[in-house]
């Protein structure tokens, strides 16, 4: 386990200088800008469907009124309730359900997170949907103690 | 033949002699000059490049100069511009790369100050801060750049900029004549901006408190809100004897609610000030005339 | 007489190194070209080396020259660049045979292995192929890329040397017989006891977590049934379904992924020993 792990960070953290000149590069626009670290939320409730409008807004609301306001509570990105969201417009609303707490489960499990999870970001890790549709196809695997970066 | 025209003969001989000699010299000369020339020549042509901004290609030849330069005199100019191109390509370890080896091979204490000082600017856009104060320091205290340390103050009010710490820059600045401008646009980002710390504290006394010090009413009416009804529903509870629910309520929500309230006031005067530092930077990289990273 | 020559001499050899004007430049004269590209080379900055390279007329390049060109482009990931000019190299050349070979590996690194397979046994260059160990090795380890039926054991592991047996042996075990999770076995034990599925796939901390959970809401619902608080009653019964049933999902799903992993495991064993081996092809000595 620990040979897959140090040879995982190798391919993927290891720079090789004369590598960077391997693809013809041109002039880079470098910003004195500082990232944000924070999450940004979409709460546009424009859906494709009725069905994902309705279930769209009422997380809006939820948002809204109670996720903004009790902190950042989930160790997961996405989020348990943007979670909730994609998996019933990737798959159905019983199927999303169950996703859900199953996710849920795994969220009240504090227990040894690091060796199971890619990190996403300095304190989330990265649990995405495509996951657990049960289509195998879809399913990326990421191996834990890596760090991925969002789109 | 006379003795007379046997040494003439013989000085004839050694006047050719002579000659060869002076044309070997000569041939020696050109063998000597003539492919250093063409570095001169190769050296323009780099530098032509990189004027032009195709600093992959400017790479390129200024290798190829180094390549055939057995005599290394272009070695710090080579390898100091190949670090400006690769800066200017966002390459920076490789740039760092350069410029150190350009350090190395400085003809005067000048041009070994230009160079340290493009370590620590690229330090800066790497984001590596405390390497560039660490270099700073040094150059302080190096003896040999007493003469610069107008220079030494000015980048290290830069260094502060980029560690947004606006109110140290703003003082570095002032210890300069020439620099009111700078020191009154990092006064301002100073002043706009929130402290995090007073935020939190603020909340920690009264839930709401520290997001109506930063602007955002709204969330701190709801969080002053739910922290209200819920303390109030769970004192209720553990009043009417109902203890167990009133401790469910108390921990899962009211605490919640609460440490939410606390996150979010820091985090808002946090988001604050990077945006504030954001804008500054932004305009100082667009619109700032002086010397910049 | 002399003293004219000399005079003649001395003004050649003032005014001609102010002929050098920019249009002029040994430097990039053939020769020089070619020792900056080989310089190059060996400092493994591989695409300025093949650029050199290619300021050289066609006509005046040597195959050596072709073939450290096309290797360049090998390299640095231009596959297309790369066969172009692997497959101009003729049969007369000393290159030809690694540049067969070259041309195998690059099939392996696009993942095209039933075209590799195809140019080991039917292509032009097969009977050069079926007697080069490396050629032999590549077209039976891309058996293990793709899922394609595979060779008998005694016929696959033939071609490698005697150090690479173990590793040969155990990737060969792994491909045919991976240690797989039953998914709907992991959903079945879930069903029965809530977690035991997720146990059966290694995630034991999450299966007692399913477990709590399942057992503690339907503990409650019969609490409050009992004590007649209806409502609550159904609110925890209806909980504890659906962490029930949100858990055989889960467990299956945990099977998936477990699978997935192993996958990618052995990938990256794979790839790491065929790294290590530099894909069986021999080193070159370029730059001794």
């Amino acid at each position: 386990m620990k040979i897959i792990f140090v040879l995982v960070l190798f391919f993927i953290l290891s720079p090789i200088y004369a590598q960077t000149d391997w693809v013809k590069w041109e002039k880079a626009d470098l910003s004195y800008r500082k990232n944000s670290e924070f999450d940004k939320r979409d709460y546009s409730i424009s859906g494709k469907s009725l069905s994902e409008t309705a279930i769209k807004s009422i997380t809006v609301a939820y948002w809204f009124f109670i996720s903004d306001v009790d902190g950042d509570n989930c160790p997961f990105s996405p989020s348990c309730s943007k979670f909730f969201v994609q998996a019933i417009n990737e798959t159905n609303l019983p199927q999303g359900m169950l996703m859900f707490f199953d996710r849920f489960t795994r969220d009240l499990n504090i227990f040894n997170r690091v060796n199971k999870y890619p990190r996403a970001g300095a304190v989330h890790y990265h649990d995405p949907v495509y996951l657990y549709t049960l289509d195998e196809d879809k399913i990326r695997y990421l191996p834990p103690n890596t760090f991925i970066k969002s789109e | 033949m006379t003795f007379v025209s046997k040494i003439n003969s013989t000085k004839r001989i050694a006047v050719s002699k002579f000659r060869e000699v002076l044309l070997i010299i000569f041939m020696l000369m050109n063998i000597y000059i003539f492919p250093q020339a063409n570095l001169h020549v190769q050296y323009d042509y780099a530098g032509k490049l990189f004027c032009e901004e195709k600093y992959f290609d400017a790479i390129t030849e200024f290798k190829r100069l180094q390549f055939f330069d057995s005599l290394n005199q272009y070695s710090f100019l080579s390898n100091k511009l190949i670090g400006m191109s690769y800066k200017q390509g966002g390459k920076l370890n490789e740039a760092i790369n350069y410029f150190s080896k350009a350090e190395l091979n400085s003809p005067n204490d000048d041009s070994l100050f230009t160079v340290k000082l493009e370590i620590i600017k690229t330090n800066l856009l790497r984001r590596t801060i405390y390497r560039a104060f660490d270099l700073l320091n040094e150059l302080s205290g190096d003896a040999r750049f007493n003469s610069k340390k107008d220079q030494i103050i000015y980048w290290k009010g830069w260094a502060y900029i980029f560690n947004d710490e606006w109110k140290k820059a703003a003082d570095e600045f002032d210890k300069l004549e020439g620099e009111p401008e700078l020191k009154k646009l990092c006064e301002n980002v100073s002043n706009a901006q929130y402290s995090p710390k007073l935020a939190k504290v603020l909340s920690y006394i009264l839930p709401g408190a520290g997001q109506f010090y930063t602007g955002n009413y709204v969330s701190g009416i709801l969080s002053f809100s739910w922290v209200a009804l819920w303390t109030y529903i769970s004192i209720e509870a553990i009043l009417a004897d109902r203890i167990f629910d009133g401790v469910m309520v108390a921990d899962f929500l009211a605490f919640r609610f609460y440490n939410g309230n606390l996150q979010n006031a820091e985090k808002f005067a946090v988001e604050h000030n990077i945006e504030a530092s954001n804008w500054m930077l932004d305009y100082l990289q667009n619109n700032y005339r002086g010397p910049k990273p | 007489m002399n003293k004219l020559f000399l005079i003649i001499l001395s003004i050649v050899a003032i005014v001609f190194p102010q002929n050098v004007d920019s249009s002029f430049n040994s430097l990039f004269q053939k020769e020089n070209v070619i020792k900056f590209a080989d310089y190059l080379f060996c400092e493994k900055d591989y695409l300025r080396s093949a650029n050199e390279y290619l300021r050289i007329d066609k006509t005046l390049r040597d195959e050596k020259i072709n073939f450290k060109i096309a290797l360049s482009f090998s390299i640095v990931g231009d596959y297309v660049s790369a066969k172009n000019i692997f497959e101009r190299i003729t049969g007369s050349s000393p290159y030809y045979k690694s540049s067969r070979l070259e041309l195998m590996k690059i099939f392996f690194l696009e993942e095209k292995y039933p075209e590799l397979r195809e140019f080991f046994h039917v292509g032009n260059d097969k009977i050069i192929l079926q007697n080069e160990p490396t050629a032999n090795k590549l077209y039976y380890i891309s058996y293990l890329k793709d899922i394609e039926e595979i060779p008998s054991f005694n016929d696959f592991v033939k071609p490698y040397d005697f150090s690479e047996q173990d590793e040969i042996n155990t990737l060969y075990k792994m491909k045919i017989n991976p240690p797989n999770k039953n998914p709907f076995s992991a959903s079945l034990l879930s069903a029965i006891i809530p977690g035991a599925g997720k146990i059966y796939t290694g995630e034991i901390s999450d299966g007692i977590f399913a477990f709590i959970t399942t057992g503690l809401f339907s503990f409650l619902a019969y609490d409050n049934f009992k004590a007649n608080h209806n409502l609550r009653g159904w609110l925890f019964s209806s909980l504890a379904v659906m962490f029930y049933a949100g858990n055989v999902y889960g467990s299956y799903a945990s099977a998936q992924l477990y699978n997935a992993r192993i996958k990618y495991e052995f990938n990256l064993q794979l790839d790491s020993f065929l790294k290590s081996k530099n894909y069986f092809i021999p080193e070159y000595d370029f730059c001794k």
